[in-house]
């Protein structure tokens, strides 16, 4: 009996290292002071969030998102519907390209054209992806395991170079509890958990629904509390006031590195990080969005793989200027109007058709 | 018996049989038809001298036929061939056949054919006798602790290696014949209770479906085995040490035995096969485990150490550390060529080296080592060519990329470090990065039969296969 379907650790590392992606570098979105009590507290609503993902499929008895949809709201609309979540993969994959780019120029390739780099990049992901979940599972353990021992070894390194003060965290709750919930409210939960609603899309290559909840739950968790420590971390070396104006705050972090200046200067630490999760992540996104298009257009996702590909790279020179605006776009516009929507508004009101359907159904 | 029933297709008579194999066989000198008498009928026997020896002949065949006593009088005559192969020739293979293209192929293979006048059949003994290399110490995979037998170019000995190792029931040996001209004899063996049949099934058909000229060397299967898709590590393992193989068996996997080479080729092969020598686990655990480790490490030494060195020297010197990177460049001073240069130039002259070495006759292998060492290392250092600092890295990497215990393994990364070298020195830390990446992307896309290339072992696989079932 064969079977294209992952083992539960892979399903596990794929969503971890999901989550952690960009995360990890860029940090939640710096909007109050303490970022790291923002982390610990979106895990609850985004818990309920992906709950109501899985319910979604329980519901609607079906393995993946885009027949869902195409079964939920009839053939038009579920076209339309399956398509706006395929643009919206392949969106958030050249906005993730995007940010690895400008980290790289600023630590390791000042001049090199970006354009060059970015098609690199992508000829990769593209070979990622058209290998299929298969092929992205088993990558994801080294690639979880390198991001992972990397980010252990600066943590080490920064303790060792007495950089890390923990009084730092203080004053806790400067201006009250309610800018936290705000900044969880608007921005954490959609970014990063909320993205895991495209692992929706292949539920059927990573076991059954319910196998595939206690597994994203765990995944939640586990990123949470890593995503919380790299906050603590960045807070510690940095505090509070350099952490609010650095661009990229575990770099700035590793920079304090310094162990008897013989160990200095770990940007590349930082590069290599964000470098391997920023191709997981978009491979993932490549992946459920030619899943999307093949869906669609009835052949197969391999066909697509490339010219998404090349889409998505050139579009991550397209989609900003200058990275001030596209932090801006990232943290204001692309939230308003596309996750909320994307993430919330059309899972429950799929969720809600499903519950008048099988009401229907049932009289 | 079947005798009785079967009517002869053919008329056979002493004159046919000859005319036959000497028209088949031509006028080839080791050829020998000898006439004989046995039992008061003229007989004759036909063998070719080149497969077995006289000695052999004489004591297991002829003494026993001539020797033999009692008149076959009361018994028909033909029942006299189940005779003589029950009574006087137990202990040999034999057949009877008609037909005479299946005996000259029997001859061909090392059978005598026996033809005594009045029968309606040639009786085919087996009397295969040849000189085969003793088993000796395995050359290209060594071991300080462990058996020291090898395999040797005859499929018979290498079978009853592997036999003697694992004395289990299920172990089995399938023999086919590859190769129109040559007929060469390959045996798959597999322990039937343990094997994945899907595997087993996939290489029986790939070996049926195959048509070939020749076959000499387990080398002329590799393409036969590798898998349709772009692959650029080896999917099939060859080795010289029995040991080696029983591990694979026990493993789940099958091994095959061309007959005329002392590589026994094992299939499928893992990622991590690579890695593993049997003496592993002939020591203490603990150092072992090191060692298998250490051998990543310098696989991954042997594969980015250049381009690393030449990406931060050229990209990246905050990278290095302050007291460092002036040593280095100290050192490079006064040296005319980019780093690239310099060291893509040593990377091909220690591969001229090697090649020279490998292939040059044993005794002037001393003056390749003098040329090498002092007047291409030392000479080139002082002269102003190289730098050390290079010399020493692209000495480490070569040092590095011997370590794994497979020699074709070593001989694929030395190629891959020559693309890293390139994107290293073109795109800095990112191009090593990328190409670290497709390499990762593409060991866990390969899957040779139908298994994941980074499995760590079948038997591994198949226990979590099951707990996930259940």
């Amino acid at each position: 009996m064969k079977t294209t379907r992952l083992q539960p650790f892979h399903t596990f590392t794929i969503m971890t290292v999901f989550l952690l992606g960009t995360s990890i570098i860029f940090g939640t979105p710096r909007l109050v002071e303490d970022t790291w009590i923002v982390d610990l507290i979106t895990l609850i609503p985004s818990c309920a969030l992906f709950m109501l993902y899985t319910h979604l499929l329980v519901a609607g008895n079906s393995n993946d998102l885009y027949s869902l949809l195409y079964k939920i709201w009839g053939r038009l609309l579920g076209q339309i519907l399956v398509l706006g979540y395929t643009v919206y993969f392949l969106y958030i994959a050249s906005r993730n390209i995007r940010d690895m780019i400008e980290l790289v120029k600023t630590t390791l390739l000042a001049d090199t054209p970006e354009e060059l780099l970015i098609l690199l990049f992508t000829l990769v992901i593209a070979y990622a992806s058209a290998g299929g979940l298969s092929a992205i599972g088993r990558v994801a353990i080294p690639i979880s395991g390198m991001v992972i021992f990397f980010f252990l070894l600066l943590a080490v390194l920064l303790g060792f170079s007495g950089s890390l003060d923990t009084e730092r965290i203080l004053p806790l709750l400067s201006k009250g509890i309610s800018p936290v919930i705000n900044a969880t409210w608007k921005s954490t939960i959609w970014f990063p958990y909320g993205e895991i609603i495209v692992f929706l899309v292949f539920v059927n290559g990573l076991g059954n629904p319910r196998r595939f909840r206690v597994l994203g739950l765990a995944a939640m968790i586990c990123s949470c509390f890593v995503l919380t420590f790299s906050s603590l971390l960045q807070i510690c070396t940095l505090g509070k006031e350099n952490m609010k104006f650095s661009v990229f705050a575990l770099l700035d972090a590793a920079r304090q590195i310094n162990i008897a200046d013989f160990i200095t200067r770990m940007d590349a630490l930082v590069a290599f990080i964000i470098f391997f999760s920023v191709l997981l992540k978009c491979s993932i996104f490549l992946y459920a969005g030619t899943k999307g298009a093949a869906f669609v257009f009835k052949r197969s996702f391999k066909k697509f793989t490339l010219p998404c590909a090349f889409l998505i790279g050139g579009y991550s020179i397209l989609v900003t200027n200058n990275y001030g605006e596209h932090v801006e776009e990232g943290l204001k516009h692309v939230i308003f109007w596309l996750h909320i929507p994307m993430q919330l508004v059309i899972p429950v009101a799929t969720l809600l058709l499903v519950w008048i359907r099988n009401l229907k159904g049932e009289e | 018996m079947t005798t009785d029933e079967k009517k002869p297709s053919t008329d056979i008579n002493m004159e046919s049989v000859k005319e036959e194999l000497e028209q088949r066989l031509g006028e080839t000198s080791d050829l020998a038809s000898v006439t004989i008498r046995i039992f008061g009928e003229a007989g004759v026997f036909s063998y070719l001298t080149s497969m077995t020896n006289t000695a052999f002949l004489m004591d297991n065949v002829i003494k026993p036929l001539t020797h033999a006593g009692s008149p076959l009088d009361k018994l028909q005559k033909n029942q006299w061939l189940d005779r003589i192969r029950e009574q006087y020739l137990a202990g040999l293979t034999t057949e009877t056949s008609n037909d005479p293209g299946h005996f000259t192929d029997l001859i061909m293979k090392g059978y005598a054919a026996l033809y005594i006048s009045g029968m309606t059949e040639v009786l085919m003994i087996d009397i295969k006798e040849l000189e085969t290399r003793a088993v000796t110490e395995p050359t290209t995979q060594s071991v300080a602790i462990g058996p020291k037998d090898g395999f040797t170019e005859s499929a018979e000995t290498n079978i009853s290696l592997i036999r003697r190792k694992i004395q289990n029931p299920y172990l089995r040996f399938e023999k086919y014949e590859l190769g129109q001209m040559t007929k060469t004899s390959i045996y798959l063996s597999y322990v039937d209770d343990l094997v994945e049949k899907d595997v087993l099934n996939q290489i029986r058909d790939k070996i049926q479906e195959r048509k070939m000229d020749s076959l000499f060397a387990t080398s002329n299967l590799d393409t036969l085995f590798q898998s349709k898709e772009l692959s650029l590590f080896p999917t099939v393992y060859a080795t010289e040490r029995p040991d080696n193989v029983c591990n694979g068996l026990i493993d789940k996997r099958v091994a095959i035995i061309v007959n005329g080479s002392p590589f026994v080729l094992m299939v499928p092969s893992l990622f991590n096969d690579y890695f593993r020598s049997p003496e592993d686990v002939y020591q203490w655990f603990s150092f072992g485990v090191f060692i298998r480790y250490l051998r990543y490490l310098s696989f991954l030494i042997s594969l980015c150490m250049p381009a690393l060195y030449i990406a931060i020297t050229c990209y990246h010197q905050e990278l290095i550390p302050t007291l460092l990177l002036t040593s280095i460049a100290a050192q490079r001073q006064g040296i005319p060529f980019p780093v690239v240069f310099e060291v893509l130039v040593l990377e091909i002259t220690f591969e001229i080296l090697r090649e020279a070495g490998t292939r040059m006759p044993r005794i002037i292998g001393q003056s390749i080592s003098i040329a090498g060492a002092l007047v291409l290392g030392q000479a080139a250092v002082l002269a102003g060519f190289v730098s050390n600092v290079s010399l020493i890295v692209v000495s480490l990497t070569v040092i590095s990329g011997f370590v794994s215990p497979i020699y074709s393994f070593g001989a694929r990364i030395r190629l891959f470090r020559y693309g890293l070298i390139i994107l290293g020195s073109i795109l800095g830390l990112f191009g090593i990065f990328l190409a670290v990446a497709f390499l990762l992307l593409h060991l866990s896309r390969i899957e040779p039969f139908g298994i994941p290339y980074l499995t760590s072992s079948l038997t591994k696989r198949a226990k979590k296969g099951e707990r996930n079932a259940a």
